[in-house]
């Protein structure tokens, strides 16, 4: 019965203080992340404000996951704390983080077979009772609809996932994750296995559904083109520290984007139609061919 | 989901009392199954004058004292076993999980190994001694099992599968030991090894109940968590389950059930593996439904296996095990062919 405490409790404080808007979504107080005595993120002070849409970008084995890890509690902090809507991460619940945090995994849902609408379903995990049963169970149904019209996905409700290609699986994923109801979404490589279409598909729905229930987004994105065209703010991560942070126009220079990456610096380019920096790369010359600093 | 399950169930529990009366017909003295439903029926309170008394003392003996409490004993084995196997799958994700994966058999049959070598079957508790020997043996060796393949306050799958493994394969090599040692003319070590349910009265039935059914319901409840763990255990983490501490507690309870069943039947293999799946290739893989109907499942399937191990050579027993293997095995197989062809929910459950 230590659930339905907790979540009465949750009720009482939410009536009591209401998260003021002076509260950050996510802020981060020296934390670290280390395994093994290496430390895959220095301590770092970060905060973003609810609504906001970052993007962490880096090289790889510059800490993006692990600082991920950190905010979703898969990772505990070495030094240093986590706040989520002002509170500390390690007094939440794991329902209750559930509720206001969502990860949208790399690679989508598995092929499994369970039908669409159940894995929609399982998004409501963190609030139902141990025996499955929903505080309203009609307003849940009604969400779960909504989501499904939202997303295109009501024609594919009956069938299974293992019949669905690895866009619409991941667009499954997606609904599961707006399903928990969060108000912090953490991406991690959302669009690592998908083709263009998809690409932007998932990225038009994260942006739409951000704009009308001002969701704060933190993603980590490999596509420094993508990452321009959606985010308000950059991170720029290398060694587990802070590179660079700011918006896409200030931080994607050809100098910093090329010293992130150890590449030869980029042509920086106008989006012709939205204005945003667009990186083009070019391959290093063949006798400078290995990345400095690779044994 | 409700309805599927009232329609599901509907069935199994309407087969499962049409096998009640028609595995008690089968035995040397054949009974019609008229006789054997009002016979039942007079046992009934409330409804029993209802039938009024047309058979002698001996039927009724027969039926009420011989017969009846060992196909009960059958129903509630094959249901713990079967209720264990789908949780082990469940939190394992490993298709091929199954009651003893986590080495409880081989732990009980030690113990029951060394009573019988000992010659202490009787010893200090009456008839009980062997079963709490084995279930405390088994029981022991899930605890050294949870112990191997702890890993810094977690239980990694693969660890837990390694330790298993182990464990079988040593406490196993054992109880050969013992039972190659063993110079009687019927080699009881062998026997036990291989289950039965020969002379177990209702006492039995009774001591594995209140395990079938609380074990049976904890893990029922645990459904839900099951099919999170399906997406794998991060994502279920995500979604706000508590993996660690849900996989400690189903393995533990899904353990105890089967060191219960295990303690008063022997070995009975292939129950607990195949059941699950052919629910699963019925009902599909939610465990809301595979639970509940693996137990309704597991008793029908020993039930008929057991009616063949007491009648299929007159006389003469056949251990349970054997006859379980001989079905279970061939299904398997065909399970492994439709698999391949990539329908069906076997093939695409694994993830």
């Amino acid at each position: 019965m230590d659930w339905m405490k907790r979540s009465r409790a949750k009720k009482q404080q939410r009536r009591n203080n209401p998260p003021s808007e002076a509260s950050p979504a996510v802020s981060l107080h020296g934390a670290a992340c280390a395994y093994e005595g290496k430390q895959a993120v220095q301590p770092l002070d970060w905060i973003v404000q609810p609504g906001e849409f970052w993007v962490i970008l880096g090289p790889n084995g510059s800490g993006k996951s692990s600082l991920l890890g950190l905010i979703s509690g898969a990772e505990r902090a070495s030094a240093g704390g986590v706040n989520i809507q002002g509170r500390p991460l390690a007094e939440y619940g794991r329902r209750e983080l559930a509720r206001e945090l969502a990860v949208l995994p790399q690679e989508g849902l598995p092929p499994l077979g369970i039908t669409v609408k159940d894995a929609l379903e399982m998004g409501r995990f963190p609030y139902r009772d141990r025996f499955g049963r929903e505080p309203d169970g009609a307003a849940a149904q009604a969400l779960l609809t909504r989501i499904a019209e939202r997303l295109a996905l009501t024609e594919l409700l009956s069938r299974r996932l293992d019949e669905l290609s690895g866009g619409q699986r991941q667009r499954a994923a997606l609904g599961q994750v707006m399903a928990q109801q969060p108000n912090v979404l953490l991406l991690d490589e959302p669009t690592a296995y998908l083709d263009i279409y998809y690409q932007l598909d998932i990225m038009e729905l994260v942006q739409q559904w951000r704009a009308e229930e001002g969701l704060t987004v933190i993603a980590v994105l490999h596509d420094l083109n993508l990452a321009a065209q959606y985010a308000q703010r950059l991170l720029l991560l290398r060694e587990g520290a802070r590179v660079a942070e700011g918006t896409p126009e200030e931080v994607l220079t050809p100098e910093v984007v090329g010293a992130l990456y150890e590449v030869m610096p980029p042509i920086r380019v106008g989006h012709e139609e939205i204005g945003v920096p667009q990186m083009l790369f070019r391959a290093q010359s063949a006798k400078n061919g290995k990345r400095p600093g690779s044994e | 989901m409700i309805r599927r399950l009232g329609g599901y169930g509907g069935a199994g529990v309407l087969l499962l009392l049409l096998s009640l009366i028609f595995t008690l017909r089968i035995g040397s003295v054949e009974l019609p199954a008229g006789r054997i439903f009002s016979i039942l029926m007079h046992e009934l309170p409330g409804i029993g004058k209802w039938f009024p008394r047309i058979w002698d003392a001996g039927e009724a003996q027969i039926v009420l004292k011989v017969r009846l409490p060992r196909i009960v004993l059958a129903a509630l084995v094959g249901a713990a076993l079967a209720v264990a196997g789908a949780a082990f799958q469940g939190v394992l994700r490993n298709p091929l999980a199954d009651p003893f994966t986590l080495g409880v058999s081989s732990g009980s049959s030690l113990g029951a190994a060394l009573i019988i070598f000992f010659g202490l079957r009787t010893a200090l508790l009456g008839q009980w001694t062997l079963p709490l020997t084995a279930f405390v043996t088994g029981a022991l060796t899930l605890a050294i099992v949870l112990a191997l393949a702890r890993d810094r306050g977690k239980l990694p799958i693969y660890g837990l599968l390694l330790a298993g493994v182990v464990m079988q394969s040593f406490l196993g090599a054992i109880v050969t030991f013992l039972s190659a040692l063993s110079d009687r003319p019927v080699n009881e070590i062998l026997f036990w090894t291989m289950g039965s349910l020969n002379l177990r009265g209702w006492s039995y039935s009774l001591v594995l109940l209140p395990y079938v059914l609380i074990g049976g319901m904890f893990l029922w409840a645990n459904a839900g968590a099951m099919n999170l763990f399906a997406l794998g255990e991060r994502r279920a983490g995500q979604l706000g389950l508590n993996t660690e501490r849900t996989k400690m507690t189903v393995l533990l309870v899904a353990t105890l059930v089967t060191a219960a069943a295990v303690s008063v039947s022997g070995v009975i293999g292939f129950v607990g593996l195949i059941v699950p799946h052919m629910i699963r290739l019925i009902a599909g893989p939610d465990y809301r439904l595979l639970v509940p109907l693996s137990a309704l499942g597991g008793a029908l399937f020993l039930m008929w296996a057991d009616t063949l191990a007491r009648s299929l050579l007159g006389g003469t027993e056949i251990p349970l095990g054997v006859i379980t293997a001989f079905a279970g095995a061939p299904f398997f197989a065909l399970l492994l062919q439709r698999s391949k062809r990539g329908k069906g929910g076997y093939g695409s459950w694994t993830g």
